[in-house]
């Protein structure tokens, strides 16, 4: 195979435009929203019937939320009953509503409650209820809790009469897609600038390329 | 010279990365049961299977025993220089798992064995290649090649190591040094089963019977060793002989008639047999390893990174007849296009959640391909066993 046929830099070089368009165009177009604030500790499971709802007030960081995640466990996927979200503002006002049910919440898992953006969330209390009516303890779906208030200070918890935070995640969609192509490559950036990785990626990839060296090339 | 240097330097810094850069769940839930080495546990398996109400993930370990203590060993030392953040983020399974700031670090560190056991098979194989122009082929091959970026070094999996346990094996054998070839292939059959299927194609270069059986007892001896001490654990015993591999390799069938199927996979292996008997005076078994490996991908529902098995030696072949290259890139082709429409979000979008962990919020690519991707996959069987045929005719007609 010809030296001329394989070029090092332009491989390399679509490789890394490859990977660059297939990170940007799922963040951009795909996922188009970032995360923006959440509880992420659960330390037991809490169980969500008829007569023991849960919910959480939150303050969002900023404009645009969209997505309210809660870490649920339905164990072995027993709980097919009716399940609701519902997310109101600090007037009490219903902001969203949406039902579903036990069969779309898995054995430990984040389930999704996806709305229209609120173009003017930042700062802002809202609290989501989540209830389900018609399901016994024997089915009770788990949600995520933590006793401890002070890992989120923004809000408040209560799964029926305990207080504390759930496990859960806020993520919003900015207004328009260059903030959102700026905060994604910024976001990506703060990963890929770790200084730990930098150094041992250097100093590893230094004795990789001496050790290729004796070892490969001719003499 | 500065041509080489210049490939070298590519090469390595994709590799970097995509290490860095790249996550797959696969990798922390490795390196999450290794972990237990170091606080003295030797059988993972019963471990697991006794602990499972107190871990904070419950899978339980499929992989044989030298996967678990070569990870276990390197998670030691890893954890040396990236800090004790590293256990901190393997033991770390809610869903804020992705929002650790040094999680390219625990990545890179992670997957540096394979950079190294990498370099080691492109190693063997430029030794097998004395000249110069098919040098630079094979390692143009195997370091722009995406298999390698992919499978190892994206996905984070270890099947680069029973890898180089068959290229030393192959190696070892061209060098007419039968009885380490053997030792290399029995200890990469402890990282993955598939090698033990290469046993008999060196066993039949044996020059005598006495030989033969010599050879016999010490893969049975080496067997014992490493595997007898987990005999006695159910747990064990549920999960090596319960392998995805074993079970797959026997999905691809054709009924005929009565209840009866014929398993494609041990039809290409016995022709390779009687193929590889005819040549029994050959050491060079490159086409009973490059057919074998391939065949096992072929005929079942294949992971990526089984392709790592055959790759290098398709590079080996294609260095020395480039005229051999359009059946590999149109079966690259199958193979990747298949692999992305597959219903996981870690195959394509999922690996970036690393940069980006709103990338989670996207569900697979694709939730019911079955028709698309068994098109695909024919397409990768067709190219490959095209392939496959190339290759035999040309060692076929060769004299030894």
């Amino acid at each position: 195979m010809s030296k001329n046929l394989i070029n090092p830099s332009v491989t390399g070089l679509a490789y890394l435009l490859g990977l660059m368009s297939v990170f940007l165009f799922f963040s951009v177009i795909g996922a188009r929203r970032l995360y923006d604030s959440g509880q992420p500790h659960s330390v037991y499971f809490l169980g969500l019937n008829r007569v023991s709802s849960a919910s959480q007030s939150f303050t969002p960081l900023h404009n645009g939320l969209n997505v309210v995640r809660v870490y649920l466990k339905n164990v072995s996927i027993r709980n097919h009953d009716p399940l609701s979200f519902t997310l109101t503002d600090s007037t009490g006002q219903v902001v969203s509503h949406i039902d579903l049910n036990g069969s779309n919440v898995g054995d430990g898992d984040s389930v999704r409650f996806q709305f229209p953006p609120l173009p003017d969330s930042a700062g802002r209390t809202f609290t989501f209820t989540l209830t389900a009516p018609t399901t016994e303890t024997s089915t009770e779906i788990g949600v995520g809790f933590t006793d401890d208030t002070g890992t989120y200070p923004a809000g408040l918890g209560h799964v029926g009469r305990q207080s504390g935070e759930l496990n859960f995640d806020l993520y919003y969609r900015p207004q328009n897609i260059g903030s959102l192509l700026v905060q994604v490559l910024s976001l990506a950036l703060s990963r890929i600038l770790d200084l730990p990785s930098l150094v041992i990626a250097t100093l590893v990839g230094l004795l990789w390329y001496f050790l290729a060296k004796r070892l490969l090339f001719d003499r | 010279m500065p041509k080489i240097k210049h490939l070298l330097i590519v090469g390595l810094l994709l590799r970097l990365v995509v290490m860095a850069w790249l996550y797959h769940p696969d990798l922390k839930s490795q390196y999450f049961h290794a972990q237990f080495l170091s606080q003295g546990v030797t059988n993972i398996y019963q471990y697991i299977a006794d602990h499972k109400a107190s871990l904070p993930y419950t899978d339980s370990y499929n992989y044989p025993p030298f996967t678990f203590f070569t990870q276990g060993l390197w998670f030691s030392i890893a954890r040396l220089f990236s800090g004790s953040g590293l256990s901190t983020w393997l033991n770390d399974w809610g869903p804020n798992q992705l929002a650790y700031a040094h999680i390219s670090t625990y990545l890179l560190v992670l997957k540096l064995p394979y950079l190294f056991a990498e370099l080691a098979v492109i190693y063997l194989f430029t030794k097998l290649l004395p000249n110069p122009e098919h040098k630079y082929s094979f390692l143009a091959l195997s370091l722009l090649n995406p298999v390698s970026l992919y499978a190892i070094f994206a996905l984070g999996q270890f099947d680069i190591l029973p890898a180089l346990g068959t290229v030393l094996a192959l190696y070892f054998t061209a060098k007419s040094h039968r009885t380490w070839a053997l030792v290399c292939i029995m200890l990469a059959v402890f990282f993955k089963t598939y090698p033990l299927l290469l046993v008999p194609f060196i066993l039949l270069r044996c020059k005598s019977l006495s030989e033969l059986f010599k050879q016999g007892i010490l893969v049975l001896g080496i067997s014992v060793l490493f595997i007898g001490p987990f005999f006695k654990s159910p747990a064990f015993i549920a999960s090596f002989f319960q392998s995805s591999l074993g079970q797959r390799i026997l999905s691809a069938q054709i009924g005929l008639g009565g209840g009866e199927e014929l398993y494609l996979f041990f039809a290409s292996y016995v022709i390779f047999l009687c193929v590889s008997w005819q040549r029994k005076n050959s050491p060079d078994l490159l086409p009973e390893f490059l057919s074998t490996t391939l065949a096992v991908v072929f005929f079942a529902q294949y992971h990526a990174q089984w392709l790592v098995w055959s790759a290098y030696f398709i590079f080996y072949h294609l260095a020395r007849h480039p005229q051999d290259a359009l059946a590999p890139l149109l079966g690259l082709v199958g193979f990747f296009c298949r692999v992305f429409l597959l219903a996981d979000q870690f195959v394509l979008v999922g690996l970036f959640s690393a940069l980006n962990p709103s990338l989670l919020l996207i569900p697979p690519l694709s939730t019911n391909a079955i028709i698309p991707t068994s098109m695909f996959h024919t397409v990768f069987i067709a190219a490959g066993l095209y392939l496959i045929t190339s290759v035999w005719s040309r060692y076929v007609q060769k004299p030894n």
